[in-house]
């Protein structure tokens, strides 16, 4: 019995490290519905992804290296009560240098881990590491309510460009739920809100995720890689309809962003007459 | 294993609680002696058969969840008729009830309890040679005031919405404004009550543990000769005192702000379903912070108790002295100390200062080493040891097995970049349950066997214990171990219906398979439940020393009496002298008094 | 605490043992009638619309659940029977112009043919006219026929796209000066044919694909007896309109039956969508009275008073589909309804048309009981109790009048009428259509605007105040009750529904009806319905209408003094007389 329970206990990492090696390919893995397949859609998120297998590596390394030392343990330990085996077990108190050695090398390792990660968390969060292009200031205000994005894009002038964003809601301002556009292919910066209660910013594929929290304008930039609808939606806990704040990232190309925002600015000034040939331009 | 020392064989009073015999004769009524006992031993057995019906009550509220998760929107028949829950359907804010009051009964009803109040009262004065706690009635109040505790928790079970629906981490402004969800009118208020009744429960625990142990050991009884289960009840003790004013001032503050409109963490300028609240000028982050002060620590509380037991046992499992005793001690304290300065770990994302995630990162990753030198030590207890495969033996091995996983997930969420993806995502549901009920319940479900002689002198039943074992262990594998991936495809916790997100749909087929696993093991814990009573009445006589174990506890009759000990122990070595090859049996108890180192009378015992 | 841990690990167990047992839905019993009454009302209600779980079809209904709705296609007959006679003077090309009838289609969609006959090629046939002839002039002494007796047969076939007739003609070339008889007709013989699989539909409204599978339901005719196992669907020629049904129906299809294919369908999916998003709030019943309904501060439309609040439709009209497709994609800002924006199209159509059906099943239902109350809610029947009646007898009586369908005539008129009203509501001039372009925002309109807004004719501020905020004298003043017509007990304004309700914050720059210009200007001219805010249009012209929209959308943006409290901004300009700028 103490063999079979010396085999159940290897039997488990076994599974476990077969469960995640199936896992990708048995769509347990990343998210894959987006354009992009599981790789991660944007520039940041490659770097998270690749942080995020160094780590993996490590610690399956680390992972098999104790398991097989508790399985050898194990094996040894139940082969010393066998029958005929009458010796003591080792009386021993320990050993300094291995103690130092255990001490000393996953130290470094993990001084490793930690250091290597800073310039991945500054580029993300640390606003003088943003990327250049955001600096043009952002696209769009996210204000989360519960239970759904309400998104505010800078309404457009006479030319059909966007104006700045202004802190202050506009009367040219134009005005989503639930569907954020964004330009593709260029980091763009959006402002973070929340109406009420904690909410977070998650886009999945992107490896994207910001707390909104209420009273506090929280800038958070992306990069979408390839165009497409990508996924958004909440991951802090704000009441019983959290799992409903279901949203879309739309990455398009310039002009397509510049067309939805000039139909929307048409969509939003409808005025029921349907020959809306001369746009009224709202609050002049 | 049955051979016992027959230097300190005595008849043993099988079951019988109240029988205190050996000269300490102290007649009782029934009240004095079972309900407002200030025996250390009582108050330990109170709390430990409390805390596993609580037990209980927890798994079924995560058998709700896991339901929701398997079938969602099914009608559950049961719930839905207690809940009222129109066409059978576990609504939403049910679901974040059910999610919210599972973890508050599993951490502060189950696990702080458990590791503290049970085994850190029944423990401590036997371990260190003590008739009782240091303070009795300070200790009978910290049992007592968990009852209007589990009366809060259980009470906002029937307020409207039905419980606590904030989370057990309770945010504001959710939890702050009683308009922001349903849960978060009275049920919240009392919710926060209990919370405040728990904190001073360990706090009273906590002063008794630290003045006991610091002041009434044996002597002999040094602090290096301290088993560890002993030193990580001490640092346990200093922790709780040291973060648990912070978590009480704050949940004061959140009651002042639902009550009294102070605005602690209350911002300007907030519309909560259609009513503006208040005047503002708070700062949730604020919460977050006061509330991680204290519950980062906590994750410690609730886990260097369960350590120390390991060590305790598996060194007796092993017959063997445990690998490097000073290492552990020092790696405990490493881990509270540096348990003080990582709780911004649980805010990466949360908009506070990204150059606090840097540094709160740095603390986190390094948290891990001392954790890693203790898994090292523990595979080195075993190493070359003469292992017997009994109940507790298979749970501490398994404590060891999977703590190792849930330490290695640990430092995937303490990088922070990494974190921003995975950070409140089913990947955290899976580690802190590798931790908590991995190795934390593990622990327990090994403690309870090795020192249920102690309490009532009989042993449990080994094949039933067993079986519970075997199911438990498949069942927490199967149940857990997918939620890392979960975690990986992104699927965020404490969501009703995750599969309504298209990224997320293909996941329930494995959810399914992870809640037929999750009731498995819930059904298991009943064999646990059965052979704790049925051996408590009709288990094997055990004798005082069942284990041939060296703590000072198995030199006490079993059970103890009124007292503890016939006479004052007198503590000649450590409590891990296994397989010494000078002395002839393999185990030598901390009491035996050395060979003279001259002459050739054997020793004798005083006192028998 | 200790029962209630028993409790739920007695339900854990148990649970898990029972499986995914759907449980009856728990209907919102109508309080104010007694039990038995309630059971008549729950049952005709049922009888008509079937319940939220199994749902009656019925070509009644506006909405539009099943996949098509067809009658079934008669043969077209031709005038003259099987066969004709017909004498034509010799030199005459012209023979006869074939008309044949068709009740369910036009005489314009037949199309004649020749199908046969000995003499077939000596005759012409216009397809559409049906006019027959020779194609050369034919001579009595010279005959061309083939047995060369001056009697041509043919044989001609009437197709009305799917099903033919055909007709012997014989054609006698008669020596000129010879008079002519009347046609001679045959006896028409009218034999059943035997059921088939196949049969020529006329599809009178498709709404979605038809799939092989779906249930064919009879809504008359007595081809499927009601009970027995419904036929299904197989295929459908466009071409041909022939419909294939799997197996062929118990008796022979009736020309005129008419039929449904895929019934419900859709509303089997709205409902499980419903089931998934909208029940917790909504309920089973569309009553509004979810589980979590209790705990939202802006209760959950309760469908079954068939009013919904922001329409774009007319004063005192339902509802269009496309209204609550608004709702379901943009959500309800202000208010807990969110945004379903990435349902799919058909998710959304499906819940949409189950909302509706609730809506009809709860109005139905509610006026019903409205009906009754009169003679036999609680309080009438204690009055009467009290006047010497026995509530046995009373209950008695009832039950008779109800058997003696005394009831009837005014349940189908009620359920007729409300089905009338959503019908005109889907039709185009149902929406509110301004009738000129929205005015330029400039100053001077929002200044107009704001003049109209304090004016005493409109009186806006009664409700919302002189800034806006929605704290207008009304807002503490008892007001009337919109249903009722009383006052009201407690101060405050009150809905349709009975719940106190806040005028809009107009300053909040939030708009529950939508932000669009059009969406202003249609609360304001229609009102919002269920609500006391009521239907302005009709007291100003449409300059002043975009003049009002103007303001109330500038409003939000207009600077105010910090602490100016809801005193009213002073105007910077002298108002120009609105009669002045009025078109």
């Amino acid at each position: 019995m103490k063999r079979f329970w010396c085999l159940f206990f290897m039997f488990w990492p076994i599974a476990a490290f077969v469960l995640c090696w199936i896992a990708p390919d048995m769509n347990w893995w990343y998210p894959s519905n987006g354009p992009t397949g599981m790789i991660a859609a944007s520039p940041l998120g490659k770097k998270i992804d690749s942080l995020f297998y160094m780590i993996l590596y490590i610690t399956t390394a680390t992972f098999i290296g104790t398991q097989v030392a508790l399985g050898y343990v194990l094996f040894k330990g139940a082969a010393a009560t066998d029958e005929g085996n009458t010796s003591k077990a080792w009386y021993s108190h320990g050993s300094h240098n291995l103690e130092v050695i255990w001490t000393v090398v996953p130290a470094c390792v993990l001084l490793f881990i930690a250091l290597y990660q800073m310039d991945v968390w500054a580029e993300y969060r640390v606003k003088t590491s943003f990327p250049q292009e955001t600096k043009r200031g952002a696209i769009a205000e996210v204000t989360a309510r519960q239970f759904e994005w309400r998104i505010r894009y800078p309404g457009l002038d006479k030319d059909g460009q966007p104006l700045p964003l202004m802190p202050k809601p506009q009367p040219t301002d134009l005005y989503t739920v639930n569907d954020l556009h964004a330009p593709v292919g260029t980091p763009v910066m959006i402002i973070l809100q929340s109406g009420v209660v904690q909410h977070s910013f998650f886009l999945p594929e992107l490896r994207i995720k910001q707390d909104a929290v209420p009273g506090l304008d929280i800038p958070v930039w992306f990069e979408a890689d390839k165009s497409g609808n990508y996924t958004l939606l909440c991951a802090e806990l704000c009441g019983w309809g959290h799992y409903k704040m279901k949203a879309r990232m739309v990455a398009e190309p310039e002009d397509q962003y510049l067309e939805f925002l000039r139909n929307l600015s048409k969509s939003q000034n409808y005025d029921g007459v349907p020959d809306a040939a001369t746009e009224v331009a709202a609050g002049e | 294993m049955s051979t016992v020392n027959p230097a300190i064989e005595t008849s043993p009073d099988h079951g019988h609680a109240d029988d205190h015999g050996h000269g300490h004769e102290h007649h009782g009524s029934f009240i004095s002696t079972y309900v407002f006992s200030t025996d250390h031993k009582m108050i330990g057995k109170q709390f430990l058969i409390t805390t596993l019906l609580c037990l209980f009550a927890g798994g079924a509220l995560a058998l709700g969840v896991r339901w929701q998760l398997a079938f969602r929107w099914e009608a559950m028949p049961f719930f839905g008729m207690l809940f009222k829950a129109e066409g059978g359907q576990i609504s939403p804010e049910f679901y974040t009830m059910l999610v919210t009051m599972h973890a508050t009964v599993m951490i502060f009803l189950v696990i702080i309890p458990i590791l503290a109040g049970a085994f850190g009262n029944f423990l401590i004065p036997l371990m260190i040679g003590a008739d009782d706690m240091a303070f009795p009635i300070l200790n009978m109040l910290s049992y007592w005031f968990m009852w209007p505790a589990i009366f809060s928790f259980g009470a906002s079970f029937f307020c409207a919405g039905y419980g606590s629906a904030s989370g057990w981490t309770t945010y504001p402004l959710l939890s702050a404004l009683p308009e922001a969800a349903p849960g978060s009118g009275h049920a919240q208020t009392f919710w926060l009550i209990g919370l405040t009744f728990i904190g001073f429960s360990s706090m009273m625990g906590s002063i008794n543990y630290m003045t006991t142990i610091i002041n009434m050991r044996a002597p002999g009884m040094t602090l290096f000769r301290m088993p560890l289960t002993i030193w990580s009840m001490l640092i346990t003790a200093i922790l709780q005192s040291f973060a648990l004013p912070v978590l009480t001032a704050a949940g004061f503050m959140l009651v002042t702000d639902r009550m009294l409109g102070t605005c602690f963490f209350i911002p300007s300028g907030v519309v909560v379903n259609d009513t503006a609240p208040t005047v503002g000028g708070g700062q949730p982050l604020l919460w977050q912070h006061l509330f991680w002060f204290y519950s980062h620590p906590a994750v410690y509380i609730m886990l260097l108790p369960a350590m120390g037991m390991v060590s305790d046992m598996l060194a007796c499992m092993s017959r063997k002295p445990i690998f490097g005793y000073k290492p552990m001690v020092y790696s405990m304290a490493a881990i509270a100390g540096l348990g003080f300065i990582v709780w911004g770990h649980h805010m990466f994302i949360s908009g506070m200062n990204p150059a606090l995630g840097m540094t709160f990162m740095v603390s986190t990753v390094m948290i891990a080493l001392p954790s890693a030198v203790k898994v090292f030590n523990w595979i080195g207890t075993m190493w070359g040891g003469r292992l017997v495969f009994n109940t507790v033996m298979l749970n501490c091995i398994a404590f060891v097995s999977l703590f190792i996983v849930g330490g290695l997930s640990g430092i995937f969420m303490a990088a922070v970049p990494v974190d921003i993806y995975i950070h409140d995502t089913y990947f955290i549901v899976a580690h802190f349950h590798y931790v908590l009920f991995g190795a934390t319940l593990f622990g327990c479900f090994g403690a309870i066997p090795f020192w249920f002689p102690k309490m009532y002198g009989r042993m449990m039943s080994e094949r039933l214990g067993k079986i519970h074992f075997f199911l438990t262990f498949i069942g927490f594998n199967g149940t857990f171990f997918p939620m890392h991936l979960l975690g990986v495809s992104g699927m965020p916790r404490r969501y009703a219906d995750p599969y309504q997100h298209e990224y997320l749909s293909h996941l329930l087929p494995m959810n399914k398979v992870m809640t037929c696993f999750a009731i498995l093991m819930g059904f298991a814990q009943l064999i646990l439940l059965f052979n704790f009573f049925y051996s408590r009445s009709f288990g094997k006589p055990s004798g005082r020393n069942p284990w041939n174990a060296n703590g000072l506890e198995w030199t006490a009759p079993s059970p103890p009496g009124h007292g503890n000990f016939e006479s004052v122990p007198i503590c000649y070595r450590g409590p891990y002298e296994y397989s010494d090859p000078n002395h002839s049996e393999d185990f030598w108890l901390q009491t035996d008094r050395p060979a003279p180192k001259s002459g050739d009378t054997p020793p004798v015992i005083a006192g028998h | 605490m200790r029962s209630k841990l028993s409790a739920l690990v007695l339900v854990a167990c148990v649970s898990s043992v029972c499986g995914c047992g759907r449980t009856e839905p728990r209907f919102s019993h109508r309080e104010g009638l007694s039990p038995v009454m309630q059971d008549y009302v729950r049952t005709v209600v049922d009888q008509k619309f079937g319940t939220p779980h199994q749902i009656r079809i019925s070509d009644k209904l506006p909405l539009n659940p099943h996949a098509a709705l067809a009658t079934v296609n008669d043969a077209p007959k031709f005038d003259g029977g099987a066969t004709l006679s017909i004498e034509v003077n010799e030199q005459a090309t012209e023979v006869t112009t074939l008309t044949a009838t068709d009740v369910y289609k036009p005489v314009e969609a037949m199309a004649y043919s020749i199908a046969g006959g000995p003499d077939a090629e000596q005759f012409k046939l216009n397809s559409t006219s049906g006019a027959l002839a020779f194609r050369s002039a034919q001579v009595h002494k010279t005959p061309t026929d083939s047995d060369q007796n001056n009697t041509y047969g043919v044989i001609v076939q009437v197709s009305d796209g799917s099903l033919t007739d055909s007709q012997v003609i014989t054609v006698t070339v008669l020596e000129a000066g010879m008079a002519k008889k009347e046609p001679k007709k045959s006896e028409e013989s009218k034999d059943e044919a035997p059921p088939t699989k196949d049969l020529s539909i006329l599809l009178t409204e498709t709404h979605r694909e038809l799939k092989p599978g779906q249930e064919v339901t009879w809504l008359s005719g007595a081809a499927i007896p009601a009970g027995s196992v419904p036929a299904l669907f197989d295929s459908y020629n466009k071409e041909t309109h022939l419909l294939s049904l799997l197996a062929a129906p118990a008796k022979a299809v009736q020309p005129g039956d008419k039929i449904v294919i895929g019934p419900g369908e859709v509303l089997t999916h709205g409902r499980l969508l419903y089931a998934e998003h909208c029940q917790h709030c909504h309920g089973v019943a569309g009553d509004g009275q979810g589980p979590t309904a209790p705990y939202l501060n802006v209760r959950p439309r309760d469908y079954r008073k068939g009013l919904f609040k922001f329409t774009s439709t007319k004063e005192n009209m339902k509802a269009q589909r496309g209204d609550l497709a608004r709702v379901v994609e943009d959500g309800i800002p202000g208010t807990y309804m969110p945004s379903f924006k990435l349902l799919k199209a058909v998710e959304s159509q499906a819940i949409i048309e189950y909302v509706l059906f609730l809506s009809m099943r709860g109005e139905t239902e509610f006026k019903l009981y409205e009906s009754l109350a009169g003679d036999y809610s609680l309080a009438s029947v204690e009055t009467r109790v009290k006047d010497g009646e026995t509530e046995a007898k009373i209950v008695e009586e009832f039950v008779k009048r109800s058997q003696d369908g005394e009831f009837d005539e005014a349940i189908t008129a009620t359920s007729e009428l409300m089905i009338a009203e959503w019908v005109a509501a889907q039709a185009p001039d149902a929406v509110i259509a301004p009738k000129e372009k929205r005015y330029l925002n400039d100053a001077d309109s929002v200044q107009r605007g704001r003049e109209l807004f304090l004016s005493a004719n409109l009186n806006c501020v009664a409700c919302h105040g002189e800034s806006g905020l929605g704290d207008g004298a009304q807002t503490y003043s008892i007001t009337t009750n919109t249903v009722t017509k009383q006052l009201n007990t407690e101060p405050g304004l009150y809905d349709a529904w009975g719940n106190k309700i806040k005028p809009r914050n107009l300053r909040l720059g939030m708009y529950r009806g939508g932000r669009r210009p059009i969406d202003i200007y249609s609360r304001i001219e229609a009102g919002i319905k269920g609500t006391p805010m009521s239907a302005f249009g009709g007291k100003m012209t449409e300059q002043q209408k975009w003049d009002l929209v103007n303001y109330v959308l500038q409003m939000p943006h207009e600077p105010r003094a910090a602490g100016a409290g809801s005193a009213s901004p002073t105007p910077t300009t002298s108002p120009a007389p609105v009669a002045s700028t009025a078109h």
